[in-house]
């Protein structure tokens, strides 16, 4: 088995209004502590102040690592599987390839993917994916866990985030845009 | 050819004996010559609930050994001639029950009657297995709280792996029944709503049934809580076993106390 270790835990954030992301660093206070926060946009001085009095970590605009290079495309192993049905509690599926899990994973089912993951519905069961990408919506249930590194107190419950690897890192970004198939 | 419905839920003390037996009886009612079969070996029950039980003389073990056929262990409801019963052992366990000889027993109910109950036991083996296995129906028995949901949540896909209609590629019908919901607890905020229940379990909901203390009263009685026509978890059964027998019948709002009136139930009005 091969165990990669991550240490640091990298929060991007893009900052484009800074009332709203003053009471986000406010209220998520305790989490973000624990990370590096990586914030693209615009980084007032007051911002730095805040951040610096709150002991909370922070990198600013460091130049997005030409995203082409990376390896972010979804259908990047050995093909894409659609999953229509919910996954139940006692049932688990395992798959080498992409996966797009289109409804609820209940409470007790367990998914893992070699491949990236999307789930579109609620997540309140285990997810273990070893992509390089995921994008799911946790809930308070949820346990989860991204290339050995479980990441289940990292984020709030009933948002989507947008998970991936850069370099050695995880980095965990809530998603904010609207998800369509258009 | 009759309808084979089981009452299953994964979690023990939800209601399966109590729905099995009301709905029984309620089924009975509406004309459907019915039966009820506690598959519950070796913690028989569905007996005293129906008030049944000091007329057992044979069970379902002694028809899978070949001691007493099935008119002999059939018991016949004295008060509705279209209700019978056939008890579970109390003293021998469930590794009598064979495949084969359930799946014949289950084809003899078939022949002889429009509606077959089948009272399972909890848990996910034995006794549950074998009234799954050839069941044309499931009746998933939930409170309204996480575990009892997340229990049926398991037997549903596990009806769905093993059931023998759902491997021959037919679909066995999937029906929710939500008991025990009390519109105190509603109200607190304290239960799990019916919404994300059905939003959960994604099966079709068969009815509602409140808590109500007839219930237990009821099971010391022998006189099933459908028979009592105060009793609000007996109307429910009663719209149950109508919805069952193919009636349009819309669903009452249990959640709410029906003495609370419409005053009561516009939150906010008068603090
Ligand atoms: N709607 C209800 N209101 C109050 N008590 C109930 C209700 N339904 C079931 N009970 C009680 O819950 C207990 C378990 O019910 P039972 O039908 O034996 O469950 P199971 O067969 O699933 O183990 C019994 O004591 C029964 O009287
Ligand atoms: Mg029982």
């Amino acid at each position: 088995m091969n165990v990669k270790q991550y240490t640091i835990k990298v929060f991007e954030i893009m900052v484009d209004d800074e009332a709203g992301f003053l009471a986000f660093v406010e209220k998520n206070e305790v989490l973000l502590r624990r990370h590096l926060l990586l914030l693209k946009g615009d980084v007032s001085p007051e911002i730095e102040t805040f951040l610096q009095k709150k002991e909370i970590a922070f990198t600013k605009n460091i130049p997005t690592t030409s995203s082409k290079k990376e390896s972010q495309g979804f259908t990047k192993k050995s093909g894409l599987e659609i999953l229509d049905k919910m996954v139940r509690s006692g049932q688990e599926i395992a798959t080498q390839k992409d996966l797009l899990a289109l409804k609820r994973i209940n409470s007790g089912a367990t998914i893992k993917t070699e491949g990236n993951l999307i789930a579109l519905s609620t997540v309140e069961g285990a997810i273990e994916c070893n992509g390089d990408f995921m994008l799911l919506k946790p809930s308070k249930k949820s346990y989860i866990k991204f290339n050995g590194a479980d990441i289940s107190q990292e984020m709030e419950a009933d948002i989507f985030y947008k998970i991936y690897l850069k370099q050695d890192e995880i980095i965990i970004s809530p998603y904010k845009g609207v998800i369509s198939w258009a | 050819m009759g309808i084979v419905f089981a009452v299953i839920s994964g979690k023990g003390g939800v209601g399966k004996t109590t729905t099995s037996a009301n709905l029984a009886i309620g089924t009975a009612m509406e004309g459907k010559k019915t039966v009820v079969v506690d598959f519950d070996i070796g913690q028989r029950n569905l007996d005293m609930i129906l008030g049944l039980e000091n007329r057992v003389v044979y069970d379902i073990t002694h028809i899978m050994d070949g001691e007493a056929n099935l008119s002999q262990a059939l018991i016949k409801d004295k008060k509705n001639e279209n209700l019978y019963f056939l008890a579970a052992s109390q003293t021998k366990d469930k590794s009598v029950l064979e495949r084969d000889k359930v799946k014949h027993l289950i084809d003899d109910l078939k022949e002889n009657f429009d509606y077959i109950f089948l009272d399972s036991p909890a848990g996910i083996e034995g006794g549950f297995e074998h009234t799954i296995h050839y069941a044309d129906n499931v009746i998933v028995v939930v409170n309204p709280e996480v575990s009892s949901i997340r229990d049926a949540d398991r037997v549903i896909g596990l009806v769905d792996a093993k059931s023998h209609k759902a491997k021959a590629g037919e679909t066995v019908g999937k029906f929710l029944l939500i008991n025990r919901i009390d519109p105190e607890l509603i109200e607190k905020n304290e239960m799990i709503a019916t919404d994300d229940i059905l939003d959960i379990l994604s099966v079709t909901l068969l009815g509602k049934v409140p808590e109500d203390k007839r219930v237990i009263d009821a099971s010391n009685t022998g006189k099933p809580v459908i028979l009592h026509k105060e009793s609000e978890a007996g109307k429910a059964y009663r719209r149950i076993s109508k919805r069952l027998c193919g009636e349009d019948v819309p669903f009452e709002d249990v959640e709410n106390a029906p003495s609370k009136g419409i005053m009561g139930k516009i939150k906010g009005l008068f603090k």
